[in-house]
């Protein structure tokens, strides 16, 4: 605490009294014993109005080969490291960020459906903090006004308003996952963890982290993902939005880990990646159908009967979406349509 | 800006000045008291002391419960309790526990009603991922999904809880009810469970398990130990279910083996409720009026069991039969059920009026004992299982394997390997 301080106050004295200096770049420098703040704005990750997410000297902005499907929510990410750190991507699946990185991710949603670009509110912002102890999960809420969101422990069940595509008022509800939800997703083998900047997802911006100072060697070797709805062969496809949508806990340590299926587009077996696979403890969510992936027959998958179910029950990812992704069923139903053989 | 290392002056100053920003910073060697004002994040947090009836946290009944209770399970600190008042508390989304050593205690099964009835979101009433959490004296009544699930975790202790879906025999109720899962120490006594479209109290892909003092009635499996090693059930009471208590193995889970489980001293009756599972499901299969049943599993021992009034079988032992089962993909399982040893049950009145499977194979009465007989096909008979009941005890070999059904238990008598209790004191 005393240290932030200190730098704090050396900052300010520099920008008041001694223009002779030219100050360094300002990285937003969090305090890692007062995280996390009670609000967004604290942390100085934006400059000017708050809302508009433009990002602070050192705040850098990311994305994602294949993202995660949120109800239609658009969504902004950044990430922030100490002044001169840099990443260690030695593993591809598990970057090493050091002691004080921030990752942030906001969720917004055009207020008018039928230009997406035009007006854009953001709902919630989540950060995962980097702490001596591992990284810890936070969730910020936005208010009405967009002038600041504060932090929320519970998660909150909200509705938003919107104009639809056909030009109709339209209202649906919306999760803001409470601070032990992160953890469904985020924690494997016990240990939080960032999930999007990964090898994997992150091929198409290894020059614009290097350019920016905080990727200094070629990440480890890893099969990339790619654009779920892009040009890519359908396999290709297929695999990487099961990887990005389902694998964070399919996979060995993960959440979904006890079900033996590995959803990871790395997995080469088919049986693993649900293929004639039973399930064991999927009760209803079976919905009648006998194994993950029938080849040839998505209506009898049961990986496709739970994509399109909203019933808490059944639905898959169980959290934290509440709208079926129309254009994922399409895509996995067109994938298991196109395998060859049979379960008997 | 807030610390309580600030001096009361350093305080003051700022209050008068109402100055942006607190560089001064001068003398915090007098931290102790220093005002804390509102803040206290992060850093040392304020002790709470538990008050006499060791209740670190208190919550009652409200329209925000959902969100004060969860805020409490999140903020705890490690080996909190946190106790819910009588009455009954509303929740639309899953309660999460990831605090080790956290405590949930209501004030009794018939006094604390946890509804999930109108749960919007969550596969789980409850969902437990902290270590040697220990949740007691509530009631769970009808989540859309599981009742109380425990994941991957290190000690779990399920006490004196009820879970209850109050439609009775439907599909559309919940799977599991009480529901720990590649865990390790898991402790599940006095609870009562009922309804569960798979099974009320479920145990899988876990290790040193002891399921005592229980009740299961109206699910379709009661007591289900699955794909888990070194089990101790006892004194439990599984009634009116489909199938009474079930110790499975499954293949193409991560935990290959189970084996190791010891279920004595309770009372199975009346399981003869028709199966109400949904297709898909392994428990879907298991016919209504089934006692006791092992599958796949080796090394088991089931002893001095009251086995009575199960109208298709009192007990059995069978492989894991492809033609009923369905094919698998997995060279590491073992279908056959091995080793086990089943003796000195008590056996009344099983086997009048057989339920599915046991119709389709043509079987117009039951039996107190069954098996597939495939264990006697296997290279090693030594590997096979042993039988030491009495000579009232039917008994029938399907002899699937082969093609010569008998009823001589000639063949399994054996004694087998005494399975140690598990000791209490150590959940």
């Amino acid at each position: 605490m005393r240290y932030f301080l200190l730098i704090a106050c050396a900052i300010l004295t520099c920008t008041a009294c001694d223009d002779a200096t030219e100050p360094a770049p300002q990285v937003p420098l969090v305090d890692l014993d007062r995280v996390p703040y009670a609000t967004l704005a604290e942390y100085g990750f934006f400059e000017g109005a708050l809302a508009n997410e433009r990002p602070a000297a050192g705040v850098v902005p990311y994305t994602v080969a294949a993202p995660l499907w949120a109800d239609h929510a658009g969504k902004g990410r950044f990430m922030v490291l100490p002044p001169n750190t840099v990443i260690d991507a030695s593993d591809a699946d598990e970057w090493g960020f050091p002691v004080g990185t921030v990752l942030i991710k906001s969720f917004s949603y055009s207020k008018d459906q039928r230009d997406p670009e035009a007006t854009r509110t953001l709902i919630e912002t989540r950060l995962l903090i980097n702490e001596a102890d591992g990284w810890s999960g936070h969730t910020y809420i936005w208010d009405e006004a967009q002038t600041e969101a504060v932090r929320l422990v519970p998660g909150r069940r909200i509705s938003v308003t919107f104009t639809d595509t056909a030009g109709e008022v339209a209202t649906r509800p919306y999760i803001v996952p409470n601070t032990n939800q992160c953890k469904s997703c985020h924690e494997i083998d016990d240990r939080e963890r960032p999930l999007g900047p990964v090898t994997r997802q992150m091929m198409g911006q290894l020059d614009a982290l290097r350019a920016a100072g905080i990727l200094d060697r070629e990440p480890a070797a890893d099969t990339p993902l790619v654009d779920p709805f892009g040009d890519a062969p359908l396999d290709d496809r297929a695999r990487s939005y099961l990887d990005a949508n389902c694998a964070h806990c399919h996979r060995a340590g993960g959440g979904g880990g006890p079900s033996g299926l590995v959803l990871l587009a790395t997995e080469d077996q088919p049986s693993s990646f649900g293929v004639c696979k039973s399930p064991v403890a999927a009760g209803p969510g079976a919905g009648g159908r006998i194994h993950d992936i029938t080849p040839g027959a998505p209506d009898e998958s049961i990986m496709v009967f739970r994509m399109s179910s909203t019933d808490p029950e059944i639905k898959m990812p169980e959290i934290p979406n509440l709208l079926v992704d129309d254009l994922g069923i399409d895509l996995i139903s067109e994938w298991i349509a196109a395998m060859d053989g049979s379960c008997d | 800006m807030r610390t309580r290392q600030w001096t009361t002056t350093a305080w003051m100053m700022l209050v008068t000045a109402t100055a942006g920003f607190g560089c001064d910073d001068g003398d915090d060697s007098s931290g102790a008291g220093g005002m804390d004002g509102e803040g206290g994040m992060g850093g040392g947090a304020m002790i709470i002391e538990p008050d006499a009836n060791g209740c670190h946290h208190r919550v009652l009944p409200s329209a925000e419960v959902q969100a004060e209770l969860q805020t409490v399970l999140i903020e705890a600190e490690p080996g909190h309790v946190v106790c819910l008042e009588a009455g009954t508390y509303t929740f639309t989304s899953e309660l999460s526990i990831d605090v080790d050593g956290l405590t949930l205690r209501g004030a009794g099964g018939d006094a604390t009603f946890l509804d999930f009835g109108g749960q919007l979101d969550g596969a789980n009433g409850v969902s437990i991922t902290g270590d040697g959490v220990l949740v007691e004296d509530f009631a769970v009544l009808n989540p859309p999904g599981d009742g109380v699930r425990a994941s991957g975790v290190d000690g779990i202790t399920f006490r004196n809880l009820v879970v209850r879906w109050d439609a009775e025999a439907s599909s559309d109720s919940g799977a599991y009810g009480l529901y720990p899962v590649q865990s390790t120490g898991v402790l599940v006594e006095g609870c009562i469970v009922s309804g569960a479209s798979d099974a009320g109290i479920y145990v899988g892909q876990s290790r040193t398990i002891l399921v005592r003092d229980s009740e299961a009635f109206g699910n379709v499996a009661g007591i289900e130990i699955e794909n888990s090693v070194d089990a101790e059930v006892i004194n439990n009471h599984a009634h009116d279910n489909t199938g009474g208590i079930l110790v499975f193995n499954l293949p193409e889970l991560p935990m290959k083996e189970g084996e190791r489980v010891l279920v004595h001293g309770n009372i199975i009756e009346n399981n003869n409720l028709p199966n109400f599972g949904r297709a898909g499901s392994v428990v879907s299969m298991v016919p209504g009026g089934t006692g006791a049943f092992i599958l796949a599993s080796d090394r088991n021992e089931f002893r001095e069991n009251t086995i009575r009034n199960n109208n298709t079988v009192g007990m059995m032992f069978i492989s894991y039969l492809e033609a009923l089962l369905g094919g698998y993909d997995d060279d590491e399982f073992d279908q056959y059920a091995e080793q086990n040893w089943i003796h000195d049950n008590i056996y009344e009145n099983n086997g009048t009026a057989p339920q599915g499977v046991f119709v389709d194979l043509g079987l117009t009465t039951g039996f107190d004992l069954f098996t597939d007989g495939c264990d006697r096909d296997m290279p090693d008979p030594a590997a096979s299982n042993c039988i030491g009941e009495g000579e009232a005890v039917t008994f029938w070999n399907l002899d699937f394997c082969g093609s010569m059904q008998n009823d001589d238990t000639s063949p399994y008598e054996c004694v087998g390997t005494a399975l140690p209790q598990q000791d209490p004191a150590t959940f």
